[in-house]
Formats: structure tokens, C-alpha cells, sequence
């Protein structure tokens, strides 16, 4: 028990640790602004609020979690279907809901994505089920959460929630037929969006040659790359964000990765590299300490939901993929992407705390100790101890 | 002994961590090669479009008669101009007096400013001008003492942003402008052709 509260405070601490780092990544993102306080200042009230979701769903019972989870995933789709009619368009996109009377807004999208898994996993998971019956139950979950944000329209999101699908079918044993049919199955719609909305076409030819519209399309992918090399081994000069201020588009958000790069170099730009590295490793760590089916799952394919995001992030700030919009976990300026990060730290650790081998070993260690007591109240020649 | 399942999860997401610090080396290859192998062919790019080079003029020497008497001199006058009645009115704010376009404003005020340019940046701007008062009849003066009533004038780099707009901070003086040195004629020279 000791341990395990050792574990949780440590993980705690490493949380703010790294939100703290992200509201600093914020402010050096926006630091040539009227306000550099403003969007920094409002990721640290996200933080604390984000604090407080992990907290109350790391406390909840597990077995808690998994009866609301169907329920909340209801809820969740047909918040989503108003959202993609009626949403809030912001930058073209119509994944906001604005909180009536305030100037808040909230992306549906981010906080589902717990629910979203959770719900998967358990529909994985079901033993009574046929090994199709359970793929077709989850494959339509899926299908249903990723049309909801293509919609809005939001292809880095709806990739997200996409690759969830084909890992978690992995990790929980499933035959490579139906892996495969998940990641062809993925064509289609990425074609007809592609087809729908020509600026993805664009964005590709200019990732393909970026030399051939400097100006146009490939604009963004040449800044990116000019962030970068301003940052060289150890950052600007001064660590100033200065290109990263005055031409990157979204460098406090969709951009951040390079603005790191620019404030802190190749040094700075591999550590959060390895720190996310890191993150993975002791997921599966915890995962493989859990002998639960569903909450080992839940564990390993939520830091791989986080570590998708992440690493689709980078690939674009370091130009490896097109340009696509997706915030970076903890470093991204974004109230909704913290939150919905944090709700599933929450879950995956609520799993963790319920379905741990040392939860098994207690609860095993207090059966033995009954079970000697119970021995304890045997008549004298019952007991093998006797002589 | 680790059930079936945990055995098969095992392997199966070990392969995952394979796959994801594949594509960590990508990423890392990726800004190795940007951040020091390109670094120097980008920043040159980045000098192209971003910085811009300006002229800080030298104020002109004065004349002086030979009994001390101020014959030209020079005088920089500073005008406000404005885009939009929003800077407009931050201007008026901070001076308590309304002003027209390419109003005449003092060196001090313009240090009031400051923060009425950040927050709204092209929007509102300064024009200097050099104003010479000259007694009529003094150009063969003007041109024949020109070399060292001229000065030297400065040289400065800003960036701009891809609004078009200075970035605060990013001026940097190159070279320092050297202000024309004053002459004082010898007796009846202001005369002589």
C-alpha cells in the first residue's frame, strides 16, 4: 500500500512537473505579445482544474468507471453529433462548444477521449463474446467517434482516435486479418477527405516538394524547418523565441514542438523526446503489473493514445509527416487537450490502483490471514499442527 | 507462471515499444539534421526575408557668424500618424489632449508611447524630419562646409514579422550615427562667394 501511494505521489509530482513546463513552453511561445501572461496564465488554471480531474478519477473505483462507461459514451457521441451541426467554428472547424454566458469554449472531442477507450477496451474484452462479434462492436465504436470529428472537419483527432483501434486489437490478441482490415479500412475515409477538402491535397503536394510553393502551401513546413535550425545545440541565442513569435503559425499550440526546439535546441528538443519515451516504457511497465485483462489494456493503450498525439505532433513539427493540426500533451496551449489528458491519466491509474498484482497479493495476504484465523478456531485434533 | 494472455500482451506490446522508438530515431534524425546540418542555409534564409536594414540620419552641424550669432541650424521634429481611431485614441489617452493625423509630438512623448506601439503594432507610427532654419543666402556655405556639416549617418537592422510588423526587441544598431559637426565662419566669410 505504502508503495503503491509512493507510486502515485511520485507520479503526481511528475505531472505538475511536466504541466508546469508546458505553461512555460506557453509563455515562451507567445513572449513578444501584448500579454505573454494570457495564454500561459490560463494553462496554469487548466492545469489545476486538470489536477483535480486526475485526482477524482484516480480515486474512483474502477469497477465504478467501467459501469459509467457505456452510459458516458452515449452521452459523448451525441454531444459530438451537436457539435459537428451546431459547434462553435474556430479556425474552420466546428469542434468547439461555447459555455453559454462565459467566453469558455470546450472541445467535446479531447474529453472523450477516456470514454472513448474505455468503452473499447471493455468491448475487446468481452469473454462471452465471439472474437468477430467483439471486433464488429468495436470497430463500429470506432467508425462512429471518427466520422463525428471528420466532420467538424478534425483529421488529427479522428487519426487519434482511429490508431487506438488497431493497437488495443493487438495487444489484446487478435489475429492479424482483423488488424489489417482496421488499418485498409482507414483508406477509404482519408481518401474521400482528402477529396472533400482540397487544402489536405495541398498540404501533401507541399510536403511532397516543399521547394515548389516556399510562399504558398509549403509555407508552414518552411518556417518549421527555419525554427528549427535557429535553435541549433542548445537553443537562440538568449533563448529567444523570436522566429518562433514572429512567423511560426499556432506557436503556442500546433507548433509548439519546434518552438521548443528553438528555445532550448537539439538538447531540449530530445529530452521531451525521451521523456515521452519514457512515459510508454513505464506504461507498459504498469500494464504488465496488472492482471487484470481490461485494466491492462485500458493502462498500456492510454499512454499509447497519448504517445500517438505526441509523436504525430513532432513528426510534423520536425516535418517527417504533413502538416495536419495537433496540440502536444502537456505542452500544447489548449484547456480541453489538458483536461482530456489528465481524465485519462486518471482512468489509466484508476485501473492501475484496482487491477495491480500488489492489490491481487493484498487482497490474497488478507484471504491467507483469514483463513489461518478460521484454522485457529478448529478443535485441536482437526489442526495438522497439533502433536 | 504468467497466464497465456499476459505472456502474449508481453511480446506483443514489447514490439509497440520497438515501433515507437523507430520512429523517436526518425524524429530525432529529423531535427539533428535541421537544427545543425541545415542550420546555416536556413538562418541565411531567415536573414532574407526577415531583417530589414535602415538609415538613423545624422543631424546636421549648425553655422555660427563670428560673433556667435546662429546663422542655420538644425531641429528634428517628430509626427504622430495613425491607421485607426482605436490607436488614435490610446495616443489621446496617454497625452490628455486630442490630436490630428501627423500631429507634432516631442522626443519625451514619444517614450509615453511605448506600450500604445506594442499594443498596436503598424498601426500607429513616428515620422522624423529634420528641420533647418538658415539664413537666406548661405548655400555656398552650406556646400562648401558640407563634408563636416553632413555627419555621418547610421545604419540599423529590425525584423519584422510576416505581418509586416517590427518584432519589440529586435533592433539592433549596426553602426551609430555621427551628428554633423558645427562651423563657425571667420569674420565676413558669410558674405564672400
Amino acid at each position: 500500500m505504502n508503495e503503491r501511494r509512493k507510486i502515485f505521489g511520485n507520479l503526481l509530482i511528475g505531472l505538475l512537473v511536466i504541466g508546469l513546463g508546458g505553461c512555460a513552453a506557453v509563455y515562451c511561445a507567445r513572449a513578444y505579445g501584448v500579454n505573454p501572461w494570457y495564454f500561459a496564465g490560463k494553462q496554469m488554471i487548466w492545469l489545476a482544474i486538470g489536477t483535480l480531474l486526475f485526482l477524482l478519477i484516480a480515486h474512483t473505483p474502477f469497477a465504478k468507471l467501467k459501469k459509467a462507461a457505456f452510459p458516458a459514451m452515449i452521452i459523448f457521441l451525441i454531444v459530438l453529433i451537436l457539435t459537428a451541426f451546431f459547434g462553435t467554428k474556430v479556425n474552420n472547424m466546428s469542434g468547439w462548444i461555447q459555455i453559454p454566458f462565459t467566453k469558455i469554449r470546450i472541445q467535446p472531442s479531447e474529453l472523450a477521449k477516456p470514454v472513448y477507450l474505455l468503452s473499447l477496451c471493455l468491448l475487446v474484452t468481452q469473454e462471452k463474446w465471439s472474437e468477430w462479434k467483439r471486433f464488429a462492436a468495436a470497430f463500429c465504436l470506432t467508425a462512429a467517434f471518427c466520422i463525428l470529428i471528420l466532420i467538424q472537419p478534425d483529421f488529427g483527432t479522428a487519426t487519434v482516435y482511429a490508431a487506438a483501434l488497431p493497437f488495443l486489437l493487438f495487444c489484446a490478441g487478435f489475429r492479424t486479418r482483423y488488424i489489417l482490415s482496421v488499418l485498409f479500412g482507414w483508406i477509404p475515409p482519408t481518401v474521400l477527405f482528402v477529396l472533400l477538402h482540397p487544402y489536405a491535397l495541398r498540404r501533401i503536394n507541399a510536403f511532397l516538394s516543399p521547394a515548389d510553393d516556399q510562399l504558398g502551401a509549403a509555407w508552414h513546413i518552411n518556417q518549421f524547418r527555419i525554427t528549427m535550425a535557429n535553435g541549433g545545440w542548445f537553443g537562440a541565442d538568449g533563448n529567444n523565441v523570436t522566429w518562433a513569435n514572429a512567423y511560426l503559425p499556432y506557436s503556442h499550440s500546433d507548433s509548439v514542438f519546434a518552438t521548443l526546439i528553438e528555445a532550448s535546441g537539439l538538447i531540449g528538443g530530445t529530452l521531451v523526446l525521451l521523456g515521452f519515451c519514457v512515459m510508454i516504457i513505464l506504461f507498459r511497465k504498469a500494464a504488465l503489473d496488472t492482471r487484470e485483462k481490461d485494466a491492462r489494456l485500458v493502462i498500456f493503450c492510454a499512454g499509447l493514445m497519448l504517445i500517438t498525439q505526441a509523436f504525430l505532433h513532432i513528426g510534423v513539427n520536425v516535418t517527417i509527416i504533413p502538416p495536419t493540426g495537433l496540440p502536444l500533451p502537456f505542452f500544447s496551449y489548449g484547456g480541453s487537450n489538458l483536461a482530456g489528458v489528465m481524465l485519462l491519466l486518471g482512468t489509466a491509474c484508476s485501473a492501475y490502483r484496482s487491477g495491480s498484482s500488489e492489490s491481487q497479493i493484498d487482497s490474497k495476504t488478507v484471504k491467507e490471514d483469514k483463513e489461518d484465523n478460521d484454522r485457529s478456531e478448529e478443535p485441536c485434533q482437526d489442526r495438522p499442527q497439533c502433536g | 507462471m504468467e497466464e497465456p494472455d499476459g505472456q502474449s500482451f508481453r511480446k506483443r506490446s514489447g514490439w509497440i515499444i520497438i515501433a515507437v522508438l523507430i520512429w523517436t530515431a526518425l524524429c530525432f534524425g529529423s531535427v539533428v539534421y535541421f537544427s545543425i546540418f541545415k542550420r546555416k542555409e536556413y538562418q541565411k534564409i531567415s536573414l532574407e526575408t526577415a531583417w530589414r536594414q535602415g538609415k538613423i540620419p545624422a543631424l546636421r552641424g549648425s553655422i555660427y557668424a563670428s560673433d556667435g550669432t546662429v546663422l542655420a541650424s538644425s531641429k528634428l521634429e517628430f509626427f504622430l500618424f495613425w491607421k485607426n481611431d482605436k490607436a488614435k485614441s490610446a495616443a489621446e489617452r496617454i497625452f490628455g489632449r486630442s490630436l490630428t493625423n501627423g500631429s507634432e509630438i516631442s522626443g519625451k512623448e514619444i517614450s509615453l508611447l511605448r506600450e500604445v506601439f506594442q499594443e498596436h503594432p503598424s498601426e500607429i507610427w513616428v515620422e522624423t524630419r529634420e528641420r533647418r532654419t538658415s539664413t537666406p543666402g548661405l548655400e555656398h556655405i552650406e556646400k562648401k562646409y558640407d563634408s563636416v556639416l553632413k555627419g555621418e549617418d547610421g545604419l540599423f537592422v529590425v525584423m519584422h514579422d510576416r505581418y509586416g510588423r517590427k518584432v519589440p526587441g529586435s533592433l539592433k544598431i549596426i553602426r551609430k550615427q555621427v551628428p554633423g559637426r558645427s562651423v563657425t565662419l571667420a569674420p565676413g566669410e558669410e558674405k564672400s562667394e
